[in-house]
């Protein structure tokens, strides 16, 4: 077990670091100047050149790529150009605005899914709810995040008035964590939290239906329901059973989730880490991007491996060599 | 590799086979002109950019060229073409309504003149460069008229680049809960003197003014601050304004005059305050203007070149000594320079451009408005400086950076935003304002411009008849209509926006679309048409 975590651990020191070189020398070979703005507006090539070796673009590119490593190893992403600030110091804010919406999503999204799924399993097959089930699972599943943002948008604030269309508060609110802690916050939480449960919801209801609908069938479940035990208490043994498939899920879901709300940050202009990311994309604004890319692979990884990890614990028979 | 030759290369990489399918270099007499490329803004700029490009390129066409359409993403075509030097065929870009272009610098030297990094056409004519760095020298307003007016017939005549449309601006807000919120043409709202931020009137007990805005503020270190200095200004005062008929006027400077050709004396106004309550002196000017020579801040090192030193004279007065006699330095620095008081800044040891000015609790100004707070990409809150000579009836100002147009017209809607200027289309701001009975619309002409480009390095562009055919098939009224609904301002004759009154040659002739004589004119110029209808480059 300690060696095959080693091995595990060693591998994902090796993807972090592949998606960091391949991050590096995206950003490095797009056909655009971060200076580009300021010498449009006249700014001298003296000044410029300056400005390239301050942000560490100037010598070969091998030679910046290892400053860069260098840097990064020592923990130190640099300066957002655009912000000129650290770049953990503009991320740490808004990547806790980004779990706001990510981490109940996806917990409210496994929880309604696993009920869910569980009925539509449990139901007669071929019957309407299960065709019901699938359905509304399938189309949910197809449709981009976008399209479901902008029609809760079009629906819940624009017709129906019921909720803000947008930010994350009153403008002039509460400052510090005391803003999470009111009615206004939780007002304007709903609607893409809501956009977050449903565009996670069909694979938590997919996979909890296929491992009921496989438990069900199973000797244990027979002699439950031999035993005189309620329907609903044998459905119950049959998804307890059917969960493990989920729960790993989980972890890399959750970290898919940081990346997938996006488009849902921008849709409800939430001040999230993916808003900020397209937002640095576009100004190119590279330590940003990197260092937001780089979060994003970090969470990937560790959320396999702890999904690997965990694994045993949850399922006794894998065993790891 | 160094940076540069990094740039070149991955430019290379994107133009691919543009490059093949564009420059005519490889010109053979009486051979058909190859396709041309013609690059516009993706679609993240709006999609007038493509609508444009592709009306002209259907009237163009008219004349037997074709045309490759490439759109190119803002960010990336500002750095290849505007100031990369990458334009291989012909482009149709946009420049915004800065303020230092209303001076005539930029469109005639800047944007025209040999060698220049923002001559993105490589246009070059040797007079005719000497005569624009020449205008720049001219301190004397008439003189430098005249060679101004000159400079624009030579650069009319030589069909070096040319307007298509001049950009209508516009600005919704809340009527209902504002009053006096008058237009502020030709600037942005908040680069003009007055109107309408400091004039407008609250009607309710809501005495904060919320401005809905895309972006957010990079920074609040004045030095630093390249992308929305219109909003830095709220805190530091400059010394000018330019008022909305193109007037430089007083601000936070009483007047200024030349003593002799190269020193500029400026009187400061009597009795301002920086936020913290101490007085504003010719001492804090004289500091901030030899801090920025000293350290060459890259944000500003544009309008501070020819600045040698700044020299206190009295308690209010200080000279600007400038290197060499600089005319535009009135309308481009002094609108733009800013005073930093000395007690917060003489005494910093680290690198002044990089300071973080919120942190250390010293974004501290003269003008109107205080910082209060910032939420990254959220919201940022402005105080009113109640000691300021122009204070408005108001508490206070709000910036609510909502990303992406669709919230902006909630926000506008619904009540959160008080005002929109520039973040939506124009056509959008007047729909908007007509569905809403508590939304009004302002259009605000302006002399940003949309300009035909060409690569004057390359045939058929480097042929001046050529160049004036083109011209003379250039729909503009067509795009006006089309592409900008009718929210648009027509093209002036010349290089320089009509709206610059003062500086515009009245004597050019308008150019009309106008196929046949476009037609005309290559032919006069040995042009001919083959049995498919397609341009030939002239037999001789």
């Amino acid at each position: 077990m300690r060696a095959y975590v080693l091995r595990r651990f060693a591998q994902s020191v090796v993807v972090v670091i592949a998606v960091v070189t391949i991050m590096f020398f995206m950003f490095r070979v797009m056909p655009s100047d971060p200076t580009a703005m300021m010498v449009d507006r006249g700014m001298t090539e003296v000044a410029r050149l300056e400005l390239l070796e301050k942000w560490g673009l100037t010598g070969s590119l091998w030679e910046q790529y290892v400053r860069y490593m260098g840097n990064v190893l020592q923990g130190d992403f640099g300066a957002s150009f655009f912000y000129r600030k650290p770049v953990w110091e503009v991320l740490w804010p808004l990547i806790i605005n980004s779990l706001w919406i990510a981490v109940p999503g996806l917990a409210l999204s496994a929880l309604l899914g696993s009920g869910l799924g569980l009925l539509v399993g449990w139901s007669k097959r071929g019957g309407r709810i299960e065709r019901g089930g699938i359905l509304f699972a399938t189309v949910i599943r197809g449709t981009p995040s976008f399209v479901i943002g902008i029609s809760l948008l079009a629906l819940f604030s624009s017709a129906l008035g019921w909720f803000p269309g947008f930010g994350m508060g009153d403008t002039g609110g509460v400052e510090g964590f005391q803003r999470y802690l009111n009615w206004t916050f939780v007002h304007h939480l709903v609607l893409p939290l809501f956009a977050v449960i449903l565009y996670f919801l069909p694979e938590n209801v997919l996979l909890m239906r296929s491992g009921v609908i496989e438990a069900r069938t199973e000797d244990y479940i027979e002699l439950v329901r031999a035993k005189g035990v309620p329907e609903h208490r044998v459905a119950w043994h049959a998804g307890r059973n059917s969960l493990l498939p989920l729960i790993t899920w989980l972890f890399p879901a959750l970290a898919e989730t940081i990346a997938g709300i996006v488009v849902i940050e921008i849709v409800f202009s939430w001040p999230g880490v993916g808003r900020e990311l397209v937002l640095a994309v576009t100004r190119q604004d590279y330590p940003l991007a990197q260092a937001a890319f780089f979060l994003m692979a970090v969470m990937v990884v560790l959320a396999n491996l702890a999904a690997d990890l965990t694994y045993t614990k949850l399922d006794p028979r894998v065993a790891y060599k | 590799m160094p940076f540069q030759t990094i740039r070149w290369v991955r430019a290379a990489l994107m133009a691919g086979g543009a490059a093949l399918a564009t420059t005519a270099n490889a010109q053979e007499p009486g051979t058909p002109i190859p396709p041309i490329s013609l690059n516009y803004y993706a679609g993240d700029m709006g999609i007038e950019h493509e609508q444009s490009a592709r009306i002209l390129a259907d009237d163009w066409a008219r004349l037997g060229l074709q045309f490759d359409l490439q759109p190119i993403q803002f960010g990336t075509f500002v750095s290849t073409i505007n100031v990369g030097g990458q334009l291989n065929g012909m482009a149709v870009p946009t420049v915004g309504p800065d303020p230092d272009r209303l001076d005539p610098t930029y469109w005639l030297f800047d944007s025209s003149a040999c060698g220049q990094r923002r001559n993105a056409t490589k246009f070059c004519d040797e007079e005719y460069s000497e005569l624009a760095e020449l205008q720049r020298t001219q301190t004397d307003p008439a003189e430098r008229r005249e060679t101004v007016l000159r400079l624009q017939q030579m650069h009319y005549d030589a069909a070096a680049w040319w307007p298509v449309t001049h950009i209508l601006s516009g600005m919704v807000w809340n009527s209902e809960r504002w009053d006096n919120v008058t237009n502020p043409a030709p600037l942005a709202p908040h680069e003009g003197p007055t109107n309408p931020w400091l004039k407008a009137v609250p009607l309710t007990d809501d005495r904060i003014l919320d401005w809905a805005h895309l972006e957010d503020v990079s920074s609040y270190n004045p030095l630093a601050e390249e992308g929305a200095v219109g909003w830095l200004r709220f805190v530091y005062d400059t010394f000018a304004k330019t008022d909305v008929e193109g007037n430089i006027v007083p601000w936070a400077a009483e007047s200024w005059e030349f003593t002799d050709a190269s020193t500029l004396r400026v009187t400061l106004r009597e009795g301002m305050t920086f936020h913290d309550g101490e007085p504003v002196t010719a001492d804090d000017a004289v500091f901030t203007l030899n801090t920025a020579v000293e350290i060459q801040p890259p944000a500003m090192v544009a309008r501070i070149g020819s600045i040698e030193r700044a020299e206190m004279v009295d308690e209010l007065t200080f000279d600007i000594h400038l290197t060499n006699p600089d005319a535009s330095f009135v309308p481009t620095a002094l609108t733009f320079l800013f005073i930093l008081p000395e007690h917060h800044w003489a005494d910093y040891e680290g690198d002044m451009v990089d300071r973080d000015v919120v942190a250390d609790g010293v974004a501290i100004g003269s003008g109107p408005f205080s910082f209060r707070s910032w939420r990254v990409n959220e919201v940022h809150e402005l105080d009113t400086h109640t000691a300021h000579w122009a204070a408005p009836d108001y508490d206070g100002i709000r910036r609510l950076a909502l990303g992406q147009p669709d919230a902006i017209r909630a926000a506008l809607t619904d009540g959160t935003a008080d005002i929109a200027t520039l973040v939506l289309p124009v056509s959008a701001m007047s729909d908007l304002a007509m569905s809403e009975d508590h939304l009004e619309f302002a259009e605000i002409p302006t002399h940003g411009s949309q300009l035909v480009w060409m690569n004057h390095d390359a045939a058929p562009f480097s042929d001046p008849a050529f160049r004036r055919a083109l011209r003379q098939a250039t729909n503009s009224q067509r795009v006006l209509i089309e592409a900008y609904q009718g929210f648009s301002i027509a093209a002036s004759a010349g290089p320089l926006p009509e709206l610059l009154s003062a500086w515009y040659n009245d004597d050019l002739a308008p150019v009309t679309f106008d196929i046949d004589a476009a037609r005309a004119i290559l032919e006069d110029a040995g042009y001919s048409w083959d049995d498919n209808g397609r341009l030939l480059f002239p037999a001789e």
